[in-house]
C-alpha cells in the first residue's frame, strides 16, 4: 500500500515536472510568436527578422549583465532598445513593403537576418556566450516530489503574466480594438479615421520589444551565439501557424501545444521530439487550415 | 606532371613585390654578414613556384569558432617558418565550409577548380569530410583532415591521399572506459550524448573498453537531438542519479553549454560520484561560457589539455595568446598548428616537389615531431594520427580559471582501423 502510494506520488511528480517544463519552454516561444503573429495578422508582413530581434535582446542581456551584473536592468534595457530598432526599421524599410507581395517581403526580411547575424558576429565574434541566471533563480525547487529549475518557473511566470496582459489588452483596450479591427479589415479601419501608419509603427515596435524581452529571458537558459535566432524563429512560426494568424490567444494556445509536445516528446521518444512538433503542425493544418483559433476563410 | 613542369618553367616570372622582397632580404643578409653576425642566416625568399594550400573550414554558422581556431593555428605555424618550405612560398586560400555538405562541396570545388590549389586541408564536420572524400580521392588531391573525426575515414573510406591530423572519434573515449572501470572503480554508468555521428561513435568506443573491464551500462541512454535547440531539462532529468555511479557524456560546443548549465541549476551532477566524458564536453570553449556552472572534478579524455607542461605546449599557448590578442589556445588551434607543420615538413622533405602525388604522400606519412599535444606521428595502417590520450580533471585554477588538469595518460593510442 505504501509503495503504491509513493509510486503514485512519483508519477504525479513526474507528470507535473513535464507539464511545467513544457509550459515554460512554450512560454518563451510565445513571447516571440505573439509579436510575429500580430505583425503578420495586421500588416500582412512575414517578418523573418523577428528572430534577429530575439538575438539582439540576448546579446543586450549579455552586454548588460557582463558590465553591471544586473539581470533586471537588462530586462528593462533590451525591450526599450528593440522598440527603437523596430520603429526605425518600420519607418525606413517595412513601410515600403506593404504594397508588394510576400516574396519581396521574405527576401528583404531574410536579408535583414543575414545583416544582423553578421553585425553581431563582427561585434561579439562567433564564440558561444552565456550568462548565469539572476541570483535567487539559479537553483532548483522541490515541490510535490518533483524538481523544477527555479528559472524555468520564473520563465513560466513571465509568460503567464505577459500572455494574460496581452489577452486582456487585446480584448479590452482601445489599441487592442484598433488592432483587431485592422486585422479583420484594413481598408475599413482606415476609412473610419484610424491613423493606420502610426498604429503599424507602434505595433511593430511593440512586437520587436516583446522579441527583445524573449531574448533576455532566454539568455540564461540557452547559449548565446550568432545564429541562435534561426532555430527559435522556426518554432515561433510553427506556433503562429498552429494558433492562427493574428490571434494572441492562438499564439498562447499554439505555444502551449508546442512546448508540451516538445518536452513530452523528448522524454518519451527523444529521437522524434522535433518531428512530433511538425507532425502536430501538419495535423492542425489538415483539420483547421487557418489554425486552431484563426479566422475561417 | 605537365602543370608542375609549367610552374618550374615560370620560375623566372617573379612579380615586382617578390623581387623587392628578395632584394631587401639579400641586402639584410649582407648587412648581417658585414656586421659579423654569427647567427645562421634564415632561408632567403623562395625561388620555387608558389605552393597553394586550399583551406576549407567553417567561418560562419555554428562551427565558425572551430574554423577560426584551426586557421589561427595554421597561420601561426606558417608565420613561424616565414610562410615557406622546400623553396616554395606557401599561400593559404580559404573557403567557407559553412555547415551543410552542399556548401562544403562548393567550397572544395572552388579551391580546387578555380584557385588550382596543390593541396587541401580542413573540414570540421564529419559529414562534410566524408562527403568530399570521393572527389578528393578521385583527383589524388593531397588532403589533411584537421578536425572531422568520423571513424570511417581511418577505416573503410580511408584514402592514400587523405591523412588525418586531428583524431578519430574512437580515440579520445577509448582509454576512458578502462580508466573509469579499473582505476576509478565506477561500474555503473549511464550514457549521455548528442545523437549524431560523433556522439554515437564516441559512446560506442567508451562502451567497448568499459564493458570489457567489467562495467555495466545502465539504460536507457540519454540521447538529445543534435543540435538541441530546445530545452535541455527533460534530458537532464532523464539521468537516473539514484541508480548509477556516474555518466559518460559526449556533447560539444553549444549543446554542452546548455546541458551543463541546466544540470548545474537542477543540482543533478552534484548527486553523481562521477561525471566523465570525451574532453570536448568540458573543453576550454565550454568552460569559458559556463564559468562556475562547470562540473568540478569531471574526468574526461582528450588528445590535449591547456595545462600540459611540455615545453612545446607552454611555448604554443603563450605565443598563441600573444599573436591573437589574448585569445586562449584551444585543442582546435593545436590541430591547425600541427596540420601546418605536417605540410611544411613534407615540403622540406621533398624539396618542394609535389608533382608526384605518391612521393609527396609518402613524405607526409613519414612526418613525426613533438607537438604541443606530445608525440605526433601517422599510423601507416589507417593514415590517422597516433597520439597520447590525456585523462584530465576539471578544476578551477587560480591563474587560468576553469580548466582541465592532466592526471593520467595513455600514450600511442591508434585507431584500430576496422
Amino acid at each position: 500500500m505504501r509503495t503504491q502510494a509513493s509510486n503514485l506520488h512519483v508519477a504525479i511528480g513526474n507528470t507535473l515536472q513535464l507539464i511545467v517544463n513544457g509550459l515554460a519552454f512554450g512560454g518563451l516561444v510565445f513571447l516571440l510568436a505573439a509579436g510575429l503573429s500580430i505583425i503578420f495578422g495586421l500588416m500582412d508582413v512575414l517578418n523573418l527578422a523577428h528572430g534577429s530581434f530575439y538575438m539582439i535582446g540576448a546579446y543586450t542581456a549579455y552586454t548588460v549583465v557582463t558590465a553591471t551584473h544586473n539581470f533586471w536592468l537588462a530586462l528593462l534595457v533590451a525591450p526599450a532598445l528593440l522598440a527603437v530598432i523596430g520603429a526605425l526599421l518600420e519607418l525606413v524599410f517595412f513601410r515600403r513593403l506593404y504594397r508588394h507581395g510576400h516574396l519581396t517581403q521574405v527576401l528583404m526580411t531574410f536579408g535583414f537576418t543575414l545583416v544582423f547575424v553578421d553585425l553581431i558576429r563582427s561585434r561579439f565574434g562567433p564564440t558561444t556566450r552565456s550568462i548565469p541566471p539572476p541570483p535567487g533563480l539559479d537553483g532548483a525547487v522541490h515541490l510535490l516530489g518533483a524538481t523544477f529549475s527555479s528559472y524555468s518557473l520564473f520563465v513560466l511566470g513571465v509568460a503567464v503574466v505577459v500572455g494574460g496582459a496581452l489577452v486582456i489588452a487585446w480584448r479590452v483596450s482601445r489599441l487592442g480594438m484598433v488592432l483587431r479591427a485592422g486585422v479583420a479589415d484594413k481598408e475599413m479601419t482606415g476609412l473610419l479615421g484610424i491613423d493606420l501608419p502610426r498604429v503599424f509603427t507602434l505595433t511593430f515596435a511593440f512586437g520587436a520589444a516583446l522579441a527583445g524581452l524573449a531574448g533576455v529571458i532566454a539568455a540564461p537558459e540557452f547559449a548565446i551565439y550568432p545564429g541562435m535566432d534561426a532555430n527559435v524563429l522556426i518554432l515561433a512560426l510553427v506556433v503562429v501557424v498552429i494558433g492562427g494568424l493574428g490571434s494572441i490567444e492562438g499564439a498562447l494556445l499554439g505555444a502551449a501545444v508546442i512546448g508540451l509536445g516538445y518536452v513530452v516528446g523528448s522524454t518519451i521518444f527523444p529521437q522524434f521530439a522535433i518531428g512530433l512538433i511538425f507532425a502536430v503542425m501538419a495535423a492542425v493544418l489538415v483539420i483547421r487550415p487557418s489554425g486552431l483559433l484563426g479566422r475561417r476563410s | 606532371m605537365s602543370d608542375e613542369l609549367a610552374r618550374y618553367l615560370n620560375w623566372t616570372e617573379i612579380d615586382r613585390r617578390d623581387f623587392l622582397k628578395l632584394g631587401l632580404t639579400t641586402a639584410g643578409m649582407a648587412v648581417v654578414a658585414a656586421c659579423g653576425g654569427s647567427t645562421p642566416t634564415g632561408p632567403g625568399a623562395p625561388t620555387g613556384p608558389e605552393f597553394k594550400l586550399g583551406v576549407v573550414l567553417p567561418y560562419s554558422g555554428v562551427y565558425a569558432e572551430l574554423g577560426n581556431s584551426i586557421t589561427n593555428g595554421m597561420r601561426m605555424y606558417f608565420d613561424s617558418v616565414g610562410n615557406q618550405a622546400g623553396n616554395r612560398k606557401i599561400t593559404m586560400v580559404t573557403a567557407d565550409e559553412q555547415v551543410a555538405l552542399a556548401d562544403a562541396v562548393a567550397a572544395t570545388k572552388k579551391v580546387v577548380e578555380q584557385d588550382g590549389v596543390d593541396m587541401v586541408a580542413g573540414y570540421v564536420s564529419s559529414p562534410n569530410a566524408a562527403g568530399n572524400r570521393d572527389y578528393l580521392h578521385g583527383l589524388k588531391m593531397p588532403t589533411l583532415i584537421a578536425n572531422a573525426g568520423v571513424n570511417s575515414l581511418s577505416r573503410a573510406a580511408k584514402s592514400p591521399y587523405i591523412y588525418r591530423t586531428s583524431f578519430s572519434n574512437w580515440q579520445p573515449p577509448h582509454p576512458m572506459g578502462t580508466y573509469v572501470a579499473e582505476k576509478l572503480g565506477k561500474k555503473r554508468i549511464q550514457l549521455v550524448y548528442a545523437r549524431y555521428g560523433a556522439g554515437l561513435e564516441s559512446v560506442a568506443s567508451f562502451k567497448e573498453t568499459f564493458t570489457a573491464a567489467g562495467g555495466t551500462i545502465v539504460g536507457p541512454d540519454v540521447a538529445t537531438p543534435f543540435p538541441n535547440n530546445g530545452d535541455q531539462t527533460p534530458f537532464v532529468q532523464a539521468i537516473q542519479t539514484d541508480k548509477i555511479d556516474g555518466i559518460f557524456a559526449f556533447m560539444s560546443g553549444t549543446d554542452a553549454v546548455t546541458f551543463l548549465k541546466k544540470a548545474a541549476e537542477l543540482g543533478t551532477l552534484k548527486k553523481l560520484s562521477l561525471v566523465a566524458g570525451a574532453g570536448f564536453f568540458v573543453e576550454q570553449d565550454v568552460l569559458a561560457a559556463i564559468t562556475d556552472a562547470a562540473p568540478d572534478g569531471a574526468i574526461t579524455g582528450l588528445h590535449w589539455a591547456l595545462t600540459l607542461t611540455n615545453k612545446e605546449n607552454q611555448d604554443f599557448i603563450s605565443k598563441y595568446s600573444k599573436k591573437f590578442n589574448g585569445r586562449q589556445a584551444d585543442v582546435f588551434a593545436v590541430q591547425g598548428f600541427d596540420t601546418a607543420r605536417v605540410i611544411v615538413e613534407a615540403l622540406n622533405a621533398t624539396r618542394g616537389i609535389t608533382g608526384n602525388k605518391d612521393t609527396f604522400m609518402a613524405a607526409i606519412a613519414a612526418v613525426s615531431f613533438k607537438s604541443p599535444r606530445g608525440e605526433f606521428k601517422f599510423d601507416p595502417a589507417t593514415n590517422n594520427v597516433v597520439q597520447t590520450i590525456y585523462i584530465r580533471k576539471t578544476v578551477k585554477d587560480p591563474k587560468l580559471g576553469w580548466t582541465n588538469q592532466v592526471i593520467d595518460q595513455y600514450p600511442g593510442v591508434a585507431d584500430p582501423g576496422k
